[in-house]
């Protein structure tokens, strides 16, 4: 893959964070239309986990190592990561909703794994699968299918390698065997 | 590659053991805070084989405990009779077994990796990352069979390994180990079977090469310890088994779609490095097993062994990571770590194999800042567990069952002012804390168990026990029986709140507080 493809993407990638992370945009924009459970800002969770943590060190709530380590900061990033890594789950992908089939998961992994052996070319799809639920990982919901939609295409050819090359190898030992 | 010499290499390792018995002894008898009621049922059946020679119903010399009714198997009951007759009847004596098996993990594990890939510095890596690994270290501290039953198997594998390099004859010690299992825990009875069949996979050319004659005898070996366990079977105590598998549970989905779907919960990154399963036991509230950043030597490390690893270490990790969750897809909850200990071992040489990879790339470029930063970073992270574990997990209280042994302890002092005292009965079983802490005469509490022991009626694993000397256990509903006067009630502040209406006021004897130092328990005389 060029460097320029590479360069653009990640741009494209920040820009869509920036424009996402925009606390005020409740000021922006009618209340109608960004009901509360959207944007990160939204969930209650990572407060309320800040201020039992803090009450949990009894007299020390207010030390400076406590702050440091119990905080708003890192509170959320821990609730954004474990939304991006749940878009990830074996079984929102494959078992539990509509996103792809079952048999999917088999040739994804055999794909996944021959990309590993050879990854040359696949960056871009790579990078593209580990981009798509930056945003919907911005949402404290669980993964949504339609949320999720970007990551169809770069796990579709993935899969679909992995089948070709399922496929070939069935007919190679196939043919071994006469 | 750099080999460390010879003398350095046992030092590095000494020292690697020494953090492992720090971060495992330290403080054991308050941190967890309180017993749980199978490590007090482990600890009282000990104490009454040490004194009678026969356990809590009985029974002389037992392989399988019946215990609650889940018949736990036998074998960290008499690991713990040595330390209870060293020590006396306390939380320490109890989980000290499970400590100081974990303790021995970590040097298996450093001669097993030596063994499969013939590197000491990754076997040295292996060995430190599971001596800090989170969950090794929260199953460590508590009296878990699981984790006396995971150094077991490393022995077992040890000996394997150990018998296809070489020493054929040791073949017979690994099949002593793997059957010594399946009298450890109940997960073993899947999990084992499951191991032996990894090995025998990724090592079947180097097994050809053994004698027959060692094989079969090692099978022999092993069948002896099925035995027993087949017998348990044929006498129906298996309703531990049957109460918890995912066959007799109806989910709403089709049986294969919620098999996978437990297999791939525990998968799930959230799970692994993030927050870890629903029992808050098993880990450190909101930390995974592994530490966030772990996560980037886990790719690094599957990277690095599908490329260039050979074709057993493939095999060995590989199928050991996909098999041995099964015992936890198979059962009713979602992810259990306690059903899948063993598979962690696989994920931890990974890792190893990525901070190994991710060290020597570092030795090429970068080699001024990027180590040192990582580090820094790592050891925040590591700080952040040890916070959670030894600050935050004591103060939860759901978690611990916590309660009974101040209860106990405010009890003796007035139990015999008292003609009948009843506390509230649940499946936290009141009864073992107080038979362990009053350190109950095993003798006595013989004669009476057939007539308090009340099996389950619905077929399910958990009985209950209905009385000690004065001391009632039942559901104190005062709707149905009457407050009397002169009887001393234990129960939850929340069901005391929910029977207001049925009292007019009473008399506050005693009142146990929470970890956080909210009322948790009182001990009350109604007027």
């Amino acid at each position: 893959m060029s460097k320029k493809i590479l360069i653009a993407l990640i741009v494209i990638v920040i820009i869509r964070v920036l424009m996402f992370i925009n606390l005020n945009i409740r000021e922006l924009t009618n209340e109608y239309i960004t009901p509360a459970e959207f944007g990160i800002g939204g969930n209650p969770v990572p407060i309320w986990l800040t201020d039992e943590q803090r009450r949990e060190h009894g007299l020390n709530y207010d030390n400076l190592e406590v702050l440091l380590m119990h905080n708003k900061v890192v509170n959320y990033s821990l609730s954004y990561l474990s939304h991006y890594l749940d878009y990830f789950r074996g079984d929102f992908l494959f078992t539990n909703g509509s996103f792809l089939y079952l048999f999917d998961a088999l040739f994804a992994g055999v794909g996944l794994w021959i990309i590993i052996k050879s990854p040359k070319g696949w960056e871009a799809i790579l990078i593209w699968l580990l981009a798509a639920p930056l945003i919907p990982a911005l949402d404290f919901q669980p993964p949504n299918v339609l949320k999720a939609i970007n990551m169809y295409l770069p796990l579709t050819i993935i899969s679909s390698f992995g089948a070709i090359k399922l496929i070939n190898l069935i007919f190679r030992l196939a043919n071994r065997v006469k | 590659m750099t080999k460390p010499k010879f003398l350095t290499q046992y030092k590095i390792l000494f020292a690697i053991l020494l953090v492992a018995s720090g971060l495992r002894l330290w403080n054991l008898q308050n941190i967890p805070p309180h017993l749980r009621n199978d490590e007090a049922a482990l600890g009282y059946n000990a104490y009454s084989i040490l004194q009678t020679g026969k356990d809590e119903h009985g029974q002389f010399l037992p392989i399988v405990f019946q215990s609650f009714g889940d018949f736990k198997m036998g074998l960290y009951v008499y690991l713990a009779v040595p330390f209870i007759s060293i020590l006396g009847l306390n939380e320490v004596a109890v989980r000290i077994p499970s400590a100081l098996a974990g303790i021995i993990s970590v040097w298996l594990i450093y001669e097993i990796v030596n063994l499969l890939f013939a590197n000491i510095r990754l076997a040295l890596i292996s060995a430190f990352i599971f001596a800090i690994s989170p969950v090794n270290v929260a199953f460590s501290r508590g009296a878990w069979e699981v984790n006396v039953s995971l150094t077991l198997t490393l022995a077992g594998i040890y000996f394997f390994l150990k018998a296809i390099y070489g020493k054929g004859s040791l073949l017979i010690l690994s099949a002593l180990f793997f059957g010594l299992t399946l009298l450890t825990s109940h997960t073993a009875k899947l999990s084992t079977p499951i191991f032996v069949m990894i090995l025998s996979a990724s090592f079947f050319n180097q097994l050809r090469k053994i004698n027959t004659k060692l094989i079969l005898l090692s099978v022999l070996t092993g069948l002896v310890f099925v035995i027993p366990i087949l017998l348990t079977i044929l006498m129906g105590q298996i309703t531990r088994l049957t109460t918890l598998s995912i066959f007799s549970y109806q989910s709403g989905y089709p049986l294969f779609q919620s098999i996978l779907n437990r297999w791939f919960s525990f998968y799930a990154p959230s799970s692994l490095f993030l927050s870890g399963d629903i029992n808050p036991q098993h880990t450190a509230p909101n930390t995974g097993p592994f530490l966030f950043l772990d996560i980037v030597p886990l790719i690094v490390g599957i990277i690095t062994l599908v490329r260039v690893g050979t074709k057993p270490q493939k095999l060995f990790v590989f199928l050991g990571l996909l098999l041995l969750s099964l015992p936890s897809a198979l059962t009713i909850e979602k992810v259990n770590f306690e059903r899948i200990l063993p598979v962690f071992m696989p994920i931890i040489i990974l890792m190893a194999i990525g901070i190994d990879k991710l060290l020597e790339g570092f030795k090429k470029r970068f080699t001024n800042v990027l180590p040192f930063t990582l580090i820094f970073f790592y050891s925040l992270n590591y700080l952040y567990f040890l916070d959670q574990y030894f600050v935050h997990g004591p103060k939860k209280n759901d978690a611990w069952q916590y309660g009974y042994k101040q209860i106990v302890e405010k009890v003796n002092i007035f139990q015999s002012q008292y003609p009948q005292i009843l506390v509230q009965q649940s499946y936290e079983h009141p009864y073992i804390f107080f038979l362990f802490y009053q350190k109950y005469d095993p003798e006595k509490y013989q004669r009476i168990v057939k007539d308090v022991f009340v099996p389950n009626k619905k077929g399910k694993d958990m009985g209950l026990v209905s009385r000690l000397d004065n001391i009632e256990f039942s559901d104190i509903d005062w709707s149905i029986r009457k407050p009397i006067h002169g009887v001393l009630y234990i129960m939850p502040v929340y069901k005391l709140d929910q029977q207001s209406k049925y009292y007019s006021s009473y008399k506050l004897v005693r009142e146990i507080k929470d970890l956080n130092g909210f009322p948790l328990f009182k001990i009350i005389e109604t007027i």
